[in-house]
């Protein structure tokens, strides 16, 4: 009861937690509007200001960029057909239609709004039930486990890298080299430092992630931007909540895409693409007028919505319970949440109850605030729409090295973002995934440290790994994770039935 | 280079030199089997082991798939590509003059040379810059209390 009642201090009695979180969606709003730039780009960008907040306050906006992020990439999807995010990419579909076509803006912004909040609600609540049962099993975890537990969460790798596996894997090998530097916790042993006092305490991890998510999407996005024509949108909005006939009409709708929301934000490697789609399918499917889908149907627009929003309550599940990332934006926070001091895993739950219930309240929060924000001052964030490139990137070029310095006050820190700002450009294009390099640094030094450990407990004994039946079975479920991805097509071909002449 | 398969072979080639390097560094690392912790080498090691592995891996599947990949065009000449070049160029040149100004003289000079290399012309773009590193400095120095790079006579 007291860490509910601190929790409630935390997000509603400090003005300044609770300007930083409505900060934070506001922001995250207008990144997920701007083609270009991602829900994990705006967080690596802003994530260095939570360093200006104390204790939990700089969480709290980063779930409030998350959220309005998701969210914000609604707005271009449905006026522009142009997805601020991958995860709105199903809400052109209907969105488009009902704007354009039709002639209804505001309609479709309004039940675009309202099913995100309510799936951002729901899957939030479903994170306060499930997270503390999970967390409660997990505690009987030892070393093995962790080590397990380290490996499924990297073998979600191959999910994050949508452009070849193989790629991501070498991707997040070289995250976990990165983790090996430094003095090693075991020895004391100093590795790969080539002789420098900056890499003893290894390579710092903020500038890594605002290099390869930040600087590098700034390089991709000028390049996007060669040769574009500057085009004003010019959008009037009358009404845009919901009339009662339309959330009738789309109830069942979205609570059926904000429980597939939260199964899918809950399975490591997923995402809010992912679930937008198959909420968009099975919406379809459910329906009795699948002819009008693709033609501004209000349930083609809500359902979409709710299951992305739906993803951030889902995700946050094994990334607080078992310190996994559920995808690149949870990967990011993750990192966050280690950086503020806090180890994401069962334990948290027993030594820092007053900032999990602060994040499971915050997380509610941000997604009301969002709907606020969202009928309220809709028309105002419709207008960031019209920003030209010319005048957004280099803003954001100079906000990337603001950033990159403010975590330890070190220019060193600026030349290594820029270093894996260069590096992360090239490696998108030739099929890499920054994600998978992000995933590796993060679990890497939780996988050896326990790794190791089990090895000191067994006296060496590899069998350690497969006495431990969960051990066993996180290690099987990693190993098929990894490996189906290329040895599935293999197999197809092997099984194939031959084609009838 | 043009397709995505000759790009595939370099790439396995620095992958591979990277996970010979990881190892020889770490060589000079104790590892041992059967007696508790395998040694500050052993991680290592086995990564970059694994590297190989995945670089062999790539040049093998990138043989067998030849046509899948050759149809994957993939050009680094493009105009936009340099535009993206020189934009780099000018980033080197950003983090120079951040060294010795600090990053507020930096952000004034090269605002307006970003957003002249995207197209930006006019006053608008000079008042952008002024409005911009103004805020940067009261939001972030006076109000945030968080330091910028500062010049090299400051440090």
């Amino acid at each position: 009861m007291d860490a509910i009642l601190a929790a409630f201090g935390n997000v509603f009695l400090s003005p300044l937690n609770l300007g930083g979180l409505i900060f934070g969606v506001a922001v995250g709003i207008v990144i997920g509007a701007l083609p270009g730039l991602s829900v994990n780009m705006g967080i690596a960008l802003l994530f260095p200001l939570t360093f200006s907040f104390q204790g939990i306050g700089g969480i709290l906006m980063l779930l409030g960029i998350y959220c309005g992020a998701i969210y914000g990439g609604s707005i271009t999807a449905i006026l522009l057909k142009t997805p601020g995010t991958p995860a709105s990419a199903a809400t052109t579909l209907d969105g488009y239609p009902m704007a354009v076509k039709y002639g209804q803006p505001g309609r479709a912004l309004g039940l675009s709004t309202f099913s995100s909040t309510f799936g951002g609600v729901f899957s939030a609540i479903c994170l306060v039930l499930f997270s503390p049962m999970l967390a409660s099993v997990a505690l009987q975890f030892s070393k093995p486990e962790y080590f397990a537990l380290a490996v499924f969460g990297i073998s979600i790798i191959t999910s994050v890298s949508s452009g070849s596996v193989l790629k991501g894997l070498m991707g997040g090998l070289v995250g976990l080299i990165i983790a090996t530097i430094g003095i090693d916790a075991m020895s004391g042993q100093m590795r790969m430092t080539f002789g420098t006092t900056y890499l003893l305490g290894g390579l710092s991890f903020v500038p890594v992630l605002i290099g390869l998510f930040a600087f590098s999407q700034v390089l991709t996005s000028i390049e996007d931007s060669y040769n574009e024509t500057y085009v004003k949108h010019d959008v009037k909005l009358k009404r845009v909540f919901p009339t009662f006939a339309d959330l009738k009409k789309c109830a069942i709708t979205i609570l059926r895409s904000s429980v597939i929301g939260t199964v899918i934000g809950a399975v490591p490697g997923t995402g809010g693409d992912i679930s937008s789609f198959i909420s968009y399918n099975e919406a379809k499917r459910w329906s009795k007028e699948k002819e009008k889908f693709g033609d501004g149907a209000p349930e083609g627009i809500c359902a979409p919505e709710a299951g992305n929003n739906a993803v951030s309550g889902g995700a946050m599940i094994p990334m607080l319970t078992l310190g996994i990332p559920g995808d690149g934006a949870t990967a990011i926070m993750l990192g966050a949440l280690m950086v503020q001091g806090m180890q994401p895993g069962p334990l948290l739950f027993q030594n820092q109850a007053p900032q999990v219930y602060t994040i499971f309240l915050g997380l509610m929060t941000a997604n009301l605030v969002m709907g606020l924000l969202g009928f309220s001052v809709i028309r105002l964030f419709v207008k960031v729409i019209n920003v030209p490139k010319k005048y957004l990137m280099p803003i954001i070029f100079v906000m990337t090295f603001v950033g990159a310095f403010a975590y330890n006050n070190s220019i060193t820190d600026v030349f290594v973002m820029v270093a894996f700002g260069f590096l992360g450009y090239f490696l998108n294009k030739m099929e890499f995934s920054s994600s998978a390099i992000v995933i590796g640094i993060i679990l890497g030094s939780l996988a050896e440290q326990n790794f190791r450990g089990a090895l000191m407990m067994s006296d060496g004994s590899m069998m350690i790994f497969l006495e431990h039946p969960i051990c066993a079975i996180f290690l099987l479920i990693a190993l098929v994770s990894l490996f189906a991805p290329i040895l599935g097509p293999a197999l197809k071909k092997v099984f194939k039935k031959p084609v009838k002449q | 280079m043009t397709n995505m398969r000759k790009w595939n072979y370099v790439i396995a080639i620095i992958v591979a030199a990277l996970g010979i390097g990881v190892i020889a560094i770490n060589s000079k690392f104790d590892i041992e089997f059967g007696v508790g912790d395998p040694g500050a080498g052993f991680w290592p090691t086995l990564l970059g082991g694994l590297l190989i592995l995945l670089a062999i891996l790539l040049a093998v599947m990138t043989t067998k798939n030849k046509e899948k990949d050759e149809a994957k065009t993939f050009t680094m000449t493009l105009p936009q590509n340099m535009l993206v070049y020189k934009f780099m160029a000018l980033t080197v040149g950003f983090c120079v003059v951040m060294y010795i100004f600090g990053l507020l003289i930096a952000a004034l000079i090269f605002i307006p040379i970003c957003s002249y290399m995207l197209g930006g012309r006019g006053k608008a773009v000079i008042i952008l810059d002024v409005v911009f590193v103004l805020v940067l400095y009261l939001a972030f120095v006076e109000l945030l209390h968080t330091p910028l790079p500062e010049p090299i006579w400051l440090r």
